[in-house]
């Protein structure tokens, strides 16, 4: 940690050392000044129009500042790094006029994350965001009452919305676009490439899958901003991004495009200003602040095979089988079986096992906003019930969050969805149990859990699944 | 050097329709650059059989024109096929989609036929209706729609048929993005080579670009310049 960088603490050690921490009370007391702006629609720096930069009604864009959230593509993390940075100095500017905040406070104060990763009892909102008034007896700026009820109640999500051993297992931060990269694929050009966009799997789960599980403002990417929340949950992927370069992983060329492309905000003077990922990769040099915590979490047995065998092929995955009609996912469990061929391309030329594999869930629809994120579980008996989570047949989730924008041609970044897991560990394991069968699988969706009561999800119409597809590389 | 011609082969699953359309614009150009003796030929092939040579100019110029954008979904298919079935997705894909355009030429000379005789101003007047069709909302819908491929059935006559629909469909969001553009070519014929160069650089460019209603006002500047030029004077 370098001299003289704030720290972004996490929001649970806060409230365990202390409830309504000094700094939580600093992030509430500047939450309402920034309100305060919104009387202002010119305001860059009021609460409105920081969450305008993320998304706008209906997907429109007011280039280059508002309406320009990076989703589903490799500027996922650093945009949101530019965003939250841009963000979190202007409150911080703010919380500096705010009279009862003491100088301490003023001086050490970053965003807190919210890192609800470390355990069954940290996958609820903490207190500060779920009581409805500061102990002034004045309207809580941290709570909003359209959130899901179980979660303003206090209830835990679904553990698996906030499991990290798909989101850190990637080795490269971008691979093929039909293999898994840790960033996501790149977007920004379609020369080479059609526009199904595959998001690196930290922006479904946790990301997306938080978001889902709030729901409520959260649930929106065009109001999501307006939940507190919300920054504290980008400031704890933006901290997963640090916790996987920890474990190894390696950013792109800072040079490259990924690197080089400016991103449009303002500053605390309300003076416009650029950001690009290359200036934001060094955070204690360039943005003067670190995290409390970037250890590498345990991320199970799966994880920790993975890592005797981190190298990846150079060629591309190529399809040994697939679906043959759309699948429709409903509130309810979908097991979808298909036939496994033999790989005759390049992965056939080293006989025998594909060194990895994939299954990928492509050309995902969906009618307006489903609340739901589904588990997925590969040759899951028909014995075993999804809701025991049952870890030996675990693949991941496929979130919807942000689907709404898929499909849509009215803006030019028109794309589809397709989310891909890297399933190779998954097969060793069920191959040693006597769990697979290389001519056929199954393929299980289900929905996580909404709360103690296991709410059923709420579905506007079904969810599509253009095809399901099984790689090898 | 053939272990490299692998690689790139495996990697570019669209690189036979890549020499397609490059072999197209060497027939395309040979009338004009091949000096006389190529010219007479072309000439004479055309009084021979002026329907049949017709047809065979407008699929040309089709190819030529409209396969190098289209390269890039052909791959995004074929990608995603079988590995024994890359090829055929790709051409399936390409031969429904050149199929549409061909489609759209038949129309347009029946229709030319019909009418007779062609105003010297007409070639002008849709080339300007053409600039403005670059500033609609529609158009660019329409281009953007292009991206947006279906997933694929893997095998069997499904998949062909799958394969041949998509290909169809993006002909016919390709269609709305293009025609003013195509039925100037339609006027203009095949012999104009530089008309032909330039329609498929706007053609491709905003098939390719990342932005491509960013396009919307050069792009009409130059077809406004190009209405401008083939007034008759
Ligand atoms: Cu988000």
């Amino acid at each position: 940690m370098s001299n003289g960088a704030r720290v972004r603490r996490d929001i649970w050690k806060l409230e365990d050392e202390q409830a309504w921490h000094p700094i939580t009370r600093a992030y509430a007391l500047g939450v309402r000044e920034l309100t305060r702006r919104n009387d202002d629609p010119d305001d860059p720096t009021s609460w409105a129009w920081q969450a305008q930069i993320h998304g706008l009604p209906d997907f429109a864009q007011d280039p280059p500042y508002r309406g320009q959230c990076q989703h589903f593509c490799f500027f996922f993390l650093p945009w949101h790094r530019c965003y939250l940075h841009w963000f979190e100095r202007i409150l911080r500017a703010a919380i500096q006029g705010i009279d009862e905040i003491d100088a301490e406070t003023k001086a050490a104060w970053s965003l807190p994350y919210w890192n609800y990763s470390g355990g069954a009892d940290r996958l609820r909102l903490p207190d500060p965001f779920i009581e409805e008034t500061l102990d002034d007896g004045t309207a809580n700026p941290l709570f909003v009452d359209v959130r899901r009820p179980s979660i303003n109640r206090g209830e835990p999500m679904d553990a698996l919305a906030a499991g990290l051993a798909e989101a850190l297992a990637p080795r490269r931060y971008v691979d093929d676009p039909l293999a898994v990269g840790f960033g996501g694929a790149p977007v920004s050009n379609h020369w080479g490439d059609n526009a199904n966009r595959t998001p690196g799997p930290v922006e479904g789960t946790p990301h997306g899958a938080v978001h889902v599980a709030v729901a409520g403002l959260m649930g929106d990417p065009a109001f999501a901003g307006l939940d507190p929340v919300f920054w504290m949950h980008h400031a704890n992927i933006d901290r997963l991004w640090e916790v996987w370069r920890n474990d190894g992983g390696e950013n792109p060329d800072p040079g490259s495009e990924w690197g080089t492309t400016e991103f449009h905000f303002h500053d605390e003077n309300r003076n416009p200003v650029t950001c690009t990922a290359a200036a934001v990769v060094d955070m204690p040099g360039e943005l003067g602040y670190t995290y409390e915590d970037t250890d590498v979490p345990d991320t199970g047995r799966r994880g920790r095979r993975r890592r005797v065998k981190p190298d990846i092929p150079d060629n591309p995955p190529e399809l040994v089988g697939a679906t043959e009609e759309p699948v429709e996912l409903g509130s309810g469990r979908s097991d979808v079986e298909m036939d496994v061929g033999r790989a005759t391309g390049p992965a056939a030329r080293r006989g025998g096992d594909p060194e990895r594999v994939y299954l990928a869930v492509e050309g995902i629809e969906a009618v307006g906003r489903p609340d739901v994120t589904y588990a997925v579980y590969l040759n899951l008996p028909d014995d075993e019930d999804p809701d025991d989570a049952p870890e030996a047949f675990y693949v991941g989730n496929v979130d919807l969050f942000g689907i709404e924008a898929v499909g849509r041609v009215d803006t030019d970044a028109a794309h589809g969805l397709r989310r891909t897991f890297d399933i190779t560990e998954l097969v060793a394991e069920l191959r040693e149990e006597g769990g697979w069968d290389a001519k056929a699988i199954t393929v299980t969706f289900s929905p996580l859990k909404h709360g103690y009561d296991r709410e059923e999800p709420d579905l506007p119409g079904p969810v599509k699944v253009g095809r399901i597809g099984l790689y090898y590389r | 050097m053939a272990a490299a011609l692998q690689r790139a082969r495996r990697r570019l699953a669209e690189a036979g329709a890549a020499a397609v359309a490059a072999l197209a614009w060497l027939r395309l150009l040979a009338p004009a650059a091949g000096g006389e003796g190529v010219r007479a030929l072309h000439d004479e092939a055309h009084a021979a059989a002026a329907l049949a040579a017709g047809a065979a100019g407008w699929v040309l110029m089709a190819v030529a024109m409209m396969l190098p954008g289209a390269l890039p979904a052909a791959r995004g298919l074929a990608v995603t096929a079988l590995w024994t079935r890359r090829g055929r997705t790709v051409a399936l894909f390409l031969g429904a989609y050149v199929g549409v355009w061909a489609a759209f030429g038949a129309a347009a000379y029946a229709a030319l036929a019909v009418a007779g005789g062609v105003p010297a101003l007409l070639l002008p007047a849709v080339l300007a209706l053409a600039a403005l069709w670059q500033l609609t909302d529609a158009k660019w819908r329409a281009v953007r729609s292009c991206h947006l491929l279906p997933t694929l059935p893997p095998r069997g006559r499904k998949a062909d048929r799958a394969c041949a629909a998509a290909g169809m469909r993006y002909g016919r969001s390709c269609l709305t993005a293009c025609w003013p553009l195509m039925a100037a070519m339609v006027l203009a014929g095949h012999a104009s080579v530089g008309l032909t160069a330039l329609i498929a650089a706007v053609v491709t460019a905003e098939k390719l670009a990342a932005r491509p209603s960013r396009l919307a006002a050069p792009t009409a500047a130059v077809v406004a310049g190009a209405a401008l030029i083939s007034i008759p004077i």
